[in-house]
């Protein structure tokens, strides 16, 4: 008996993209599509939001150049064996929003048949913006390069509205830019920085059947992240669904339920 | 931002969430536009029993829309024609309708979110995290 192939289906296009500083599809996010794609993870999440129960809220945290939330968003009935399914993007950068904002509706557009409902792009330090306990797919690549400094949100923060940076030109420009791109990628102590803050308010942000994907890599310490997530209160499991080396990375994506 | 969302969020200061008066957050200043979406009659019958009503009744009311002041009941077999134009009522109001600029204000802290081209701002300024 052979086990079943996953589906090709077509990442999504991000050419709209030109010179927004965004996070651009890299290794990590493309290990994200595929674990999705196997054909144990559509299983699983088929078995834990099975058709007929109330529809799924499917949340990315972080969404960058928008194309895991495009490509989850228009291939819902494929990957969930469901359409009756909504989505949220959230990203600190209202850059990110705008630009994702477009790829998942492109996306969705081309997939008229499979595709879930987007509901918005939502500027948010990570789930902050969120009614408790709603999220039943969350998925997040964080910023987990272990670094020396991690970069403070207080310079977003500060001064209301963020103007959507496209071909800086100015110093002012170039410094958002640099210091968005450092908000992508940068986590500090051991690269578990951002996603520690996640972890520390799980309970109140997934539902009793909600799913957190989570994006690690080997510098995160994954056995010891497993053995805190395993440990704290209220019974949750993690399981790794795929691992690839990428470069001089090994990624890892787990899943973290109850 | 859908007029669905405001059901999903509420005011992103810690202390709040557990205050009944931030959820929901209440619109304020809305300029509104209507936005095509695909009709999705399954989506909107397995949302409804997900939805927080009373926060949805209040929600449409701020930007101008009355809805019943229950939730509708669905028969889960062969939506009849009346149950359909609910569910076509619905998809408008939820799904359609869009706060393009405007606020949403807690009802607890008074904290204002922006809402700026469709994208609401919900990151606070530091002396409130």
């Amino acid at each position: 008996m052979t086990s079943p192939t996953p589906p090709k289906l077509p990442t999504p296009s991000t050419s709209h993209i030109t010179s927004q500083p965004v996070y651009p599809p890299s290794e990590d996010s493309y290990l994200l599509l595929d674990a999705f794609s196997l054909p144990s993870e559509i299983a699983f999440i088929s078995s834990r939001l099975p058709p007929h129960t109330p529809s799924p809220l499917l949340i990315e945290i972080g969404t960058g150049s928008g194309i895991v939330s495009a490509f989850l968003a228009a291939h819902a009935g494929t990957l969930f064996n469901r359409t009756d399914i909504i989505t949220l993007g959230l990203d600190v950068s209202y850059t990110a929003n705008t630009v994702t904002a477009t790829t998942i509706s492109n996306t969705c557009s081309s997939h008229p048949q499979t595709s879930a409902t987007f509901l918005d792009c939502i500027t948010s330090d990570l789930t902050s913006c969120l009614k408790p306990n709603c999220v039943d797919i969350l998925v997040f690549n964080p910023p987990y390069v272990p670094t020396s400094e991690h970069p403070s949100l207080s310079t977003l923060r500060q001064g209301g509205q963020q103007k959507v940076i496209v071909n800086a030109k100015s110093k002012e420009d170039y410094d958002m830019e640099d210091y968005l791109f450092s908000l992508t990628y940068a986590g500090g102590d051991k690269g578990m920085e951002t996603t520690d803050r996640l972890l520390d308010q799980l309970h109140h942000v997934l539902s009793e059947r909600g799913v957190l994907y989570l994006l690690l890599c080997a510098g995160n310490r994954p056995p010891e992240v497993l053995e805190r997530v395993t440990g704290m209160e209220s019974g949750w499991k993690m399981e790794r669904v795929i691992e690839r080396r990428a470069g001089g990375e090994i990624l890892s994506i787990w899943r973290i339920y109850r | 931002m859908k007029l669905l969302t405001a059901n999903f969020l509420s005011c992103a200061v810690k202390s709040c969430k557990s205050s009944p008066l931030s959820f929901p957050l209440h619109f304020r200043d809305a300029e509104l536009a209507s936005k095509s979406v695909p009709y999705n009659p399954l989506l909107l019958s397995n949302l409804l029993p997900r939805l927080d009503w009373t926060a949805l009744v209040t929600s449409s009311s701020e930007l101008g829309f009355t809805l019943p002041a229950t939730k509708p009941l669905l028969q889960s077999e062969n939506i009849g024609e009346e149950d359909e134009n609910t569910l076509k009522m619905l998809h408008k109001v939820l799904m359609e309708t869009e706060v393009v600029e405007g606020k949403m204000v807690c009802g607890s802290c008074g904290f204002e979110y922006g809402i700026h081209q469709s994208v609401g701002n919900f990151l606070l300024p530091s002396h409130l995290v």
